[in-house]
């Protein structure tokens, strides 16, 4: 077991390391980070120019700037932004926010996609079954920047309606932020509610038809029937037995999709004006500020990874014919 | 779909039923209409006693077990009465069915490592049978887990009951789901085919623990198979069902030595028997059995019956008494039936029409074995390791190999059949494909017709491939589902270059030579049956004028009325068209009827080999023996008088095989016979195929020839 | 399902009349029918079918024939749908139903393009790392794989925001989604391909000499076509998804060109104002979507041979 733990901590590194040289390589054909400076009217002097290029390490020949970057960011130094602010402080702020969003929506949609899945399977065929699934194929379909100006207006509505501002609409938090750790708590939990809600929503449908399919296989199996000939109780079969067995994999599911999900954050966080990792991704891309997006990159996939590695080990931990071989 | 007059009962006092089923039936809703699973069957099961079950697929034997634990799929209805000690179950609320399940039903089902959850130990699944059932407490429970453990002779019960069922071996786990089925001692235990996913030792194991659970127990015992060997073994009466109703039922004596339905007939002569010396023709049953969606009047078997009369068509038959003993049949002329032998009905069957014979090939007289002829193909020393592919993360791949087969020799003699036999782990279908030339062997040289096989090139190798061919095992995994069946029998002629015309005729040929129509070439697989797929790969590997056949496992995953009709087929086509036959098979009582010689494989190594008369009735190497005698013969006052004596253990890894001779962790003689100094020997030294004081070359140390059946 | 009696056994050997019969069991039931019939019995995806047929008329004939064009003023400024604009127009005076056939062109165009790039890609790559084995499978998958790493919006939008000065802007935003799809099909037909690749069908096919070609040719690329099909089907829903997302952001289809996701950026402050100029482009995506998803659904069932019982 240990051997394991240790074997998937040691390949994640090269798997990092390989991202990263991709990451890199990736954002030499995104264009030059000088583009917004050189398209500026009245055009810069050329020695603005040169100091820029300087400052942003363009004279360095690639494999140099590839060093330069990668060993910077064990120093915390992740490199020079054509805003000229410190990349490294901006992105941990905006990924305490965002992860705030990641996390609880991964939560909800994985519960919701729990519920409707074992809903549908052990309901088979009915019209409670056809109605979820359809349901599912409508979010599954839903675009989510759309979905989500929906629920913004329709909750603004729901405030014009009831005359004050029951539900938050825009931002992830009030500014200034409520004093107490539980006035602070309850205003950022308001906050993520719609957010939620959307990125949620848009998320479950695909993973409660592989709960769905995955309960319905380990439901067919024979010692599902075994059980059931002991004379267990239904509800105890469902949970002790097929549950556990059905729903080891799904987490191994939900890291492959992580990637989808922090895209889905993007665009919801756009939709509501959060000041969060989207905002800084989308403001990083237009302005060309190279770093800032390599940055943003190799944080996401450092969680994703680091995500995936989790999961693998709780497999592990769970299913002892991994565990023992 | 009633039936004409009242099926009869075999009069007994009702007391002494502990299950009485009903005119019971089962129907399901299926896309193309209903299915008719069961119709009709009333049966009764006594206090102690075992009532076997036999039928092939179809049959609905088990919607019927399924029926009676209240199982059945929620699109399945139920009728009649099923009425356990007088208490009808049928209608039963589930709460109220659940507390019936597992406390005073039990029921084993087919595969043991489906049936056990991989996420929780052994110990824990019985002592969740018996908590559902009983006011214990859980160290109560535990302690009763184990002494089950031990009932079912599982060694060290107490470290075993901590285990997962992955770290136990197929046998083993099959007696788990035995004790977790009579944890909470129930009034009947139903067994549905208990032992066809096992290798034939560890069958003897299991069975050997259903006998000891039947002295142990009071418990009744429905046994449900298709193999009529345990059936003779294990059963006191015997019900044979046929789409679906039971159309014969009598003592086990009885029935094995006079049935009265020609079913039943057709099926004790489609056996090929383990000490039959005569080794006369199979009577196959032609056809198969009928789908269940169409109900047509008339018997179901009808269609089939070689004594079938226009009243056959339109009547179905009720049960009724045969001489007036317990023993009742389902057959309008049951008394005429009655005793007489199955050639008397059944002909003969096999090939329809004659190939052409390769003129060229040297002319094989009926007694002719190896007389004057060169062996057709030769192997020496050959050796296949394997990386581990490591199952889940746990092997380590890269670190084990697995030892498929460890340096045979093996001659193929011209014109003859020469078997090879052994069990899972043996290595026989990896030698078959070796000597194929599908696999490049790790070390070793095969030879065909004096040419090593090993570097063949170009014209060589595709000569090598017309003259040898190989059967599968499954035929609807051996053909393309997307091609029809002339595809799929002229395919080795397209891929050697031949051109349509030529391919279609000779597939036309080829058909009709197996049995089927040449309207069937337009068919595609899935509308065949599975003997009529096999024919189809029978003709397929016949296109290119082979020299040899392999057939691995030809017929073992058809049923038993349709395995006749094959091998019928094969033993004709071997005779004209002179074939050489390897046949890889773990069917001993096939073995005996068509091979002129044996070899006995076990772990990767031939044991034993020589002429099957020898074999067969003289085995020098123990685990010949012990193969031998664990197959249940079809005939019970044979099977009662054998001392059956399973050899304990489980077969080992072929990861990590025992050292010097691989036997002898279960070698009877190995642990009772053998002085230290004699075990050392056998712990470190390899012992060679060479003919010792014996008639046979066999790889045992210390053999001992003994005279078996 | 119709069986054959196993008629002849023997010519010339006496034979009960009655097994004569069992050949008039229908044509033969050739694999395509069977799949054919399979899908039409899903009721969702024949309808799925239909929707996108009709989608597809609309857009690419319905455009041409349209007398307003999505870039030519209209005297009506921001008029809620009625005879002359059913889909009303907004305040600038384009006529949205216009703009929305454009917008659905466009749309469409990407998302076909990047299904059959990808698909096509994705299935060359899995087949030939599951047939390949070794080392050359694993490098392949593992470049598959990291690929998969990153959120493909964001790859997406900063490689699409350096091409967007370009004529032609969706030709790349199709190009980029095609390269950063490809990897799903991959994993998937490769594991189809290992699956068959152990199959006896392949064994027996060899054991009579058939060629690496031949067995991919005949043998594996048939019996995976199932499965490259209901993915590429998927991805037509996914990439529309994901490159109306593209746009919306800003980073998809640049003006003046349109596409769904662009008129739904342009439109979101209008949604009180004039809320048609908010739904209908919307709704477009969602049906574009919703019937990919069900045809992808239907091609699964028609395809599936270990389907068993009968849907409702």
């Amino acid at each position: 077991m240990r051997r394991v733990i240790l074997r998937r901590l040691i390949y994640s590194v090269p798997v990092a390391l390989i991202a990263s040289i991709a990451t890199f390589a990736l954002m030499s054909f995104a264009g030059s980070p000088l583009s917004q400076l050189e398209s500026r009217e009245p055009p810069p002097s050329a020695a603005t120019i040169a100091a820029a290029k300087k400052y942003l390490r363009l004279n360095q020949p690639l494999a140099d700037q590839y060093w330069h970057w990668l060993t910077g960011i064990f120093t915390g130094n992740w490199g020079p932004s054509v805003e000229h602010f410190d990349i490294g402080e901006m992105l941990w702020q905006r990924l305490l926010v965002t992860m705030r969003l990641v996390i609880v929506a991964v939560l909800v949609a994985m519960i919701i996609a729990v519920v409707v899945g074992v809903i549908s399977a052990s309901r088979r065929y009915s019209a409670l079954d056809h109605g979820l699934s359809f349901v599912g194929f409508l979010m599954l379909s839903m675009p989510l920047f759309w979905f989500a100006i929906l629920l913004q207006q329709g909750a603004i509505r729901v405030n014009q309606a009831l005359g004050s501002r029951v539900l938050y609409t825009q931002g992830e938090q009030s500014i200034p932020l409520p004093s107490g750790f539980l006035g602070a708590t309850g205003d950022i939990v308001a906050h993520l509610l719609l957010p939620t809600l959307a990125l949620s929503l848009t998320t479950y449908a695909a993973w409660s038809r592989y709960v769905r399919s995955s309960t319905l296989e380990v439901l067919g199996a024979d010692y599902i029937r075994l059980a059931r000939a002991k004379g267990l109780p239904r509800r105890k079969i469902l949970v002790r037995h097929a549950l556990r067995t059905a729903l080891i994999p799904f987490i191994t599911v939900v890291g492959l999709d992580l990637g989808t999900i922090f895209s889905g954050a993007v665009v919801t966080e756009t939709v509501f004006q959060w000041r969060g990792m989207g905002d800084f991704l989308v403001t990083a891309i237009q302005d060309y500020d190279l770093y800032a997006v390599m940055a943003w990159l190799m944080a996401v996939a450092g969680i994703i990874i680091a995500f995936n590695l989790i999961a693998d080990l709780l497999y592990a931990v769970v299913d002892p014919r991994i565990r023992i071989g | 779909m009633t039936v004409a007059t009242q099926d009869q009962r075999p009069a007994t006092p009702a007391a002494a039923d502990v299950l009485n089923i009903d005119r019971v039936g089962v129907r399901f809703r299926a896309g193309s209409g209903t299915v008719h699973a069961l119709r009709e069957v009333s049966l009764s099961v006594r206090q102690h006693e075992v009532l076997g079950v036999v039928g092939e697929s179809g049959c609905g034997k088990s919607s019927l077990a399924l029926a009676v634990m209240g199982l059945l799929p929620p699109n399945a209805t139920l009728s009649g009465s099923i009425s356990l000690r007088g208490d009808e179950l049928v209608g039963r609320s589930e709460a109220a069915m659940e507390s019936v399940r597992g406390a005073r039903l039990g029921i084993v089902f087919q595969d043991p490592l489906a049936s056990l959850n991989p996420v929780y130990t052994v110990g824990y699944q019985i002592t969740e049978a018996l908590l559902a059932h009983q006011q214990i407490s859980k160290a109560a429970a535990h302690q009763r887990a184990v002494e089950l453990l031990d009932l079912v002779g599982i060694p060290s019960p107490e470290r075993r009951s901590a285990a997962y069922p992955h770290e136990f071996s197929g046998g083993m786990r099959q007696r788990a789901v035995i004790a977790i089925a009579i944890a909470n001692e129930p009034d009947v235990l139903i067994l549905d085919e208990p032992t066809t996913a096992l290798d034939v030792t560890i069958q003897a194991q299991v069975l050997q623990a259903l006998s000891s659970v039947r002295a142990a127990t009071d418990a009744a015992q429905l046994l449900i198979t298709h193999d009529l060997g345990v059936i003779a073994g294990q059963a006191d009466r015997v019900v044979v069902l046929y789409a679906g109703r039971v159309v014969e039922t009598a003592q086990v004596d009885e029935l094995f030595a006079a049935p009265a339905m020609p079913y039943t007939l057709g099926l004790l002569g489609s056996l090929p028997r383990l000490a039959n010396d005569a080794r006369g023709r199979l009577t196959p049953i032609p056809g198969s059995p009928p789908s269940l969606l169409r109900i047509d009047g008339g018997c179901p078997f009808a269609p089939r019956c070689p004594a079938v009369q226009d009243i056959c068509r339109t009547e179905e038959p009720s049960l009724q008494p045969v001489r007036a003993t317990e023993h009742l049949a389902a057959c309008h002329f049951a008394s005429d039936i009655h005793g007489r032998p199955p050639e008397d009905l059944f002909p003969p069957l096999g090939l329809a029409r004659a190939l052409t014979a390769d003129a060229a090939r040297p002319a094989v007289t009926a007694t002719a074995t190896t007389t004057g002829l060169p062996p057709i193909l030769q192997a020496r020393n050959v050796v296949k390791h394997f990386p581990a592919r490591g199952g889940r993360r746990g092997a380590r791949p890269g670190h084990d190999v697995v030892h498929a087969v460890c340096g045979v020799d093996l001659d193929l003699a011209a014109g003859e059949t020469t078997a090879l036999v052994g069990e899972s782990g043996s290595g026989k279908s990896t030698l078959g494909r070796l000597l194929m030339n599908l696999l490049p062997p790790t070390s070793g040289e095969i030879a065909f017709h004096g040419v090593g096989t090993r570097h063949m090139r170009g014209d060589e190798l595709r000569r090598f491939r017309r003259a040898t061919q190989l059967v599968f095992q499954d035929p609807t995994a051996s053909l393309d589902p997307r091609m029809t069946a002339a595809d799929l029998i002229a395919e080795p002629l397209r891929i050697g270059g031949v051109a349509q015309r030529t391919r279609l005729a000779r597939a036309e040929e080829l058909i009709q030579a197996v049995g089927l129509r040449a309207a069937h070439l337009r068919r595609y697989p899935h509308e065949f049956s599975g003997g009529q797929r096999q024919r189809i790969s029978i003709a397929r590997a016949l296109s290119t004028s082979p020299e040899l056949m392999i057939l691995d496992e030809p017929v073992s995953s058809l049923d038993v009325s349709a395995q006749a009709g094959i091998i019928n087929l094969l033993q004709d086509l071997q005779d004209t068209l002179r074939l050489s036959y390897l046949l890889i098979s773990h069917d001993i009582a096939l073995v005996n009827h068509v091979a002129a010689r044996v070899a006995v494989m076990y772990l990767g190594r031939i044991v034993e080999t020589g002429d099957r008369h020898h074999i067969f009735t003289r085995p020098a190497h123990p685990y010949t023996r012990a193969l031998i005698s664990a197959v249940p013969v079809p005939d019970p006052a044979m099977e009662r008088q054998r001392r059956h004596q399973p050899i304990a253990g489980d077969i080992p890894n072929p990861v990590d095989p025992p050292s010097g001779c691989r036997f002898r962790t279960r070698c009877p003689r190995f642990a009772s016979d053998l002085t230290a100094a004699e075990q050392a020997k056998c712990k470190e030294e390899i012992p060679q195929l060479i003919r010792r004081d014996t008639e046979q070359p066999v790889a045992c140390h210390f053999p001992q020839t003994l005279q078996i059946l | 399902m119709a069986e054959i009696e196993d008629g002849s056994l023997a010519a010339g050997i006496l034979l009960p009349a009655s097994l004569e019969d069992g050949d008039d069991a229908g044509p033969p039931l050739s694999r395509q029918r069977q799949i054919v019939r399979r899908f039409c019995a899903h009721r969702l995806a024949l309808a799925g079918l239909i929707v996108l047929i009709a989608l597809i008329l609309f857009a690419f004939i319905g455009e041409p024939l349209w007398h307003y064009k999505f870039n030519v003023f209209t005297s009506a400024l921001a008029q809620p749908p009625s005879l002359a604009h059913p889909f009303g127009t907004n305040p600038a005076g384009y006529d949205l139903l216009a703009e929305v056939l454009q917008g659905t062109q466009r749309s469409l165009e990407i998302s076909f393009f990047v299904a059959i790039a990808a698909g096509t890609v994705g299935s060359i790559w899995g087949a030939v790392a599951g047939l390949a084995g070794g080392i050359t499978d694993m490098i392949m998958m593992r470049i598959a794989d990291l690929v998969l790493i990153f959120p493909v919006l964001a790859i997406a939008a900063a490689l699409a925001n350096h091409f967007a000065r370009q004529a032609n802007s969706w030709f790349f935003l199709a190009v980029i989604l095609a390269g950063l799809t490809w990897p799903y099909v991959a994993r998937l037909v490769r594991g189809v391909v290992l699956a068959l690749r152990e199959r006896e069908f392949v064994t027996a096919a060899r054991s009579y000499g058939a060629s690496g070609r031949y067995l991919v040719f005949r043998h594996l690329l048939p019996n995976a076509i199932g499965t490259v099909l209901v993915s590429t089907t998927i991805i037509v829903a996914t990439s529309i998804l994901a490159a109306t997302a593209l746009s919306f952001l800003g980073f998809g289809v640049q003006p003046p060109d349109v596409d769904l996701g662009s008129l739904v950026s342009q439109n979101q402050g209008a949604i009180f104002a004039q809320p048609w100029l908010f739904y209908f482009p919307g709704i477009f995506i969602v049906l574009i979507a919703l019937s990919a998803n069900f045809i992808g659904d239907g091609l699964r069932d028609a395809f599936d041979t270990t389907q068993s019982g009968a849907r409702s």
